[in-house]
């Protein structure tokens, strides 16, 4: 089993990537969340999530952190360009959340309408049906 | 008007902002053991500031709204898709305040779109909210492929003024809500107070940043994303982006009869007190917008006009 790298896009116990691993690690990473900017109240909505979650926690800068845990890491999937490339520089697996739409490939995304065309039909469609 | 996959975004514009990366403090303390959050609040407080040294003495706000699954499946459970509908676009109708959850991922939009359809009498009933969700996911797909040129303007400024035009600093007084223009100051506390805002005011706060300060969005969307809990670059900067008319096709602007037909009693939309805001759309369109031709008249339902801009 792998350990799971749980991060700020996916604070969930009940996210398929947790099913993956043995052990779930949230990096307290304080230098990225001053890059972000986050004031006190931003950065206090995080702890009480994972405070909830109850992983366990490690303060520092995650490619340090992650890196120093020897085992293959999985992750969420995430659009976040930073978290993207530590999942790329750590060779992180990464596993998609439930889907909310199921795109065709190829799909117009010019426009929130054209999108919105392709994705309604599942997007209307309750988990259980689809 | 949307982005399209196809087109670049504008190579030449001077303003790229991604979040600040060379002026972290000096590093916090890396401590490779396993620390245990605190549970009550006022210790989880104490302990984000040990563990956060870059946040300022000031910082101290707090949000009403706790993090958690345990307050998520409240909000969840509080929602109601056909009074939303009805009411969204009101600063006091029926919107969920999900959007903290959603956006850290302790809600998946499927988790909040099935609990909305199993509400509902009949699935249509649910269009209109489940359709602001995908607003979400198509913004998220946009940004799983922009990546840092979310900070970029993604086309031209259509007000008449270059991008060296609007300002690259935030203008202190907005920073500290005291702009003098009380409806706007009004949301500006709200929003540094309790981490979230209505949409409509968002607007509000982006329309009256970028347009009568002339400040560029991408100091405005640094500022939300200092303090919505829900801040995310894709949400945030793309509607930043569509209020400026970096990423639309005309500036998003209102005035002072719309912003009274949308506030609850809580907000001072007086005349007298919100004057910079108040004119007719042709009269705030010269004014904001000299360069331009002038608009011409639109009918004499602004509220509706605008309201259905507002949609997104
Ligand atoms: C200038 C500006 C900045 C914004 N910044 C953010 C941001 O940083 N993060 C963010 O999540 N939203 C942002 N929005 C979109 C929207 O204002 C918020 O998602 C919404 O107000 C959150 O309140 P709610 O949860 O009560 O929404 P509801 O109306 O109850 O909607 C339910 C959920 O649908 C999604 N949603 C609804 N409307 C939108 C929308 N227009 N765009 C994207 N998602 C939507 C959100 O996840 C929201 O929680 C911004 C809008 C503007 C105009």
């Amino acid at each position: 089993m792998a350990i799971v790298w749980v991060h700020i896009d996916a604070l969930d116990s009940d996210h398929p990537v947790m099913r993956r691993g043995d052990r779930a690690v949230f990096v307290w990473d304080a230098e990225d969340m001053e890059r972000r900017g986050w004031s006190l109240k931003r950065c206090l909505f995080v702890h009480e999530c994972v405070a909830e979650m109850g992983v366990e926690v490690i303060a520092g800068r995650t490619e340090e952190v992650l890196g120093g845990l020897g085992e293959p890491i999985v992750a969420a999937e995430t659009p976040d360009p930073a978290l993207k490339a530590i999942i790329k520089a750590l060779d992180i697996e990464t596993v998609p959340g439930k889907p909310f739409t199921a795109l065709p490939p190829g799909t117009d995304m010019g426009r929130f309408f054209r999108y919105w065309n392709q994705a309604k039909r599942s997007a209307m469609t309750h988990s259980f049906n689809q | 008007m949307l982005p399209n996959d196809t087109r670049r975004p504008n190579k030449k514009q001077p303003r790229a902002c991604p979040p600040r990366k060379h002026c972290v403090s000096a590093p916090a303390p890396i401590h490779n053991d396993p620390i245990t959050l605190e549970t009550s609040r006022d210790a989880a407080v104490a302990q984000v500031r040990a563990l956060c040294p870059h946040l300022a003495d000031d910082d101290t706000d707090v949000s009403p709204i706790r993090g958690g699954q345990v307050s998520a499946r409240d909000y969840l459970l509080a929602i109601d898709p056909v009074q939303y509908s009805r009411s969204r676009n009101h600063l006091d109708g029926a919107v969920t305040r999900l959007s903290p959850f959603i956006r850290h991922g302790v809600l998946s939009l499927a988790d909040v779109r099935d609990e909305a359809l199993s509400t509902v009498p009949a699935i249509k009933h649910a269009e209109k909210f489940v359709q602001q969700l995908a607003w979400r996911d198509y913004w998220q797909r946009h940004y799983a492929r922009l990546g840092e040129r979310i900070w970029e303007d993604i086309e031209p400024y259509k007000t008449g003024f270059e991008a060296s035009d609007y300002a690259a600093n935030f203008p202190t007084d907005i920073a500290r809500a005291e702009t003098g223009v009380a409806a706007i100051d009004h949301f500006l506390r709200q929003l540094i107070e309790t981490g979230w805002l209505h949409n409509h005011a968002r607007l509000y706060v982006a329309g009256y940043v970028c347009h009568w300060r002339k400040v560029a969005w991408q100091e405005g969307a640094r500022f939300f994303l200092k303090h919505l809990l829900d801040g995310d670059p894709a949400s945030n900067n793309l509607s930043w982006q569509w209020c400026a008319s970096t990423f639309s096709h005309k500036p998003y602007f209102f005035n002072l009869e719309n912003l009274q037909s949308f506030c609850g009693p809580d907000v001072d939309t007086n005349y007298k007190n919100n004057k910079a805001l108040a004119g007719s759309y042709e009269d705030l369109h010269a004014r904001l917008f000299p360069n331009l031709p002038p608009q011409e008249r639109q009918e004499r339902k602004p509220s509706t006009k605008r309201h259905k801009r507002a949609h997104h």
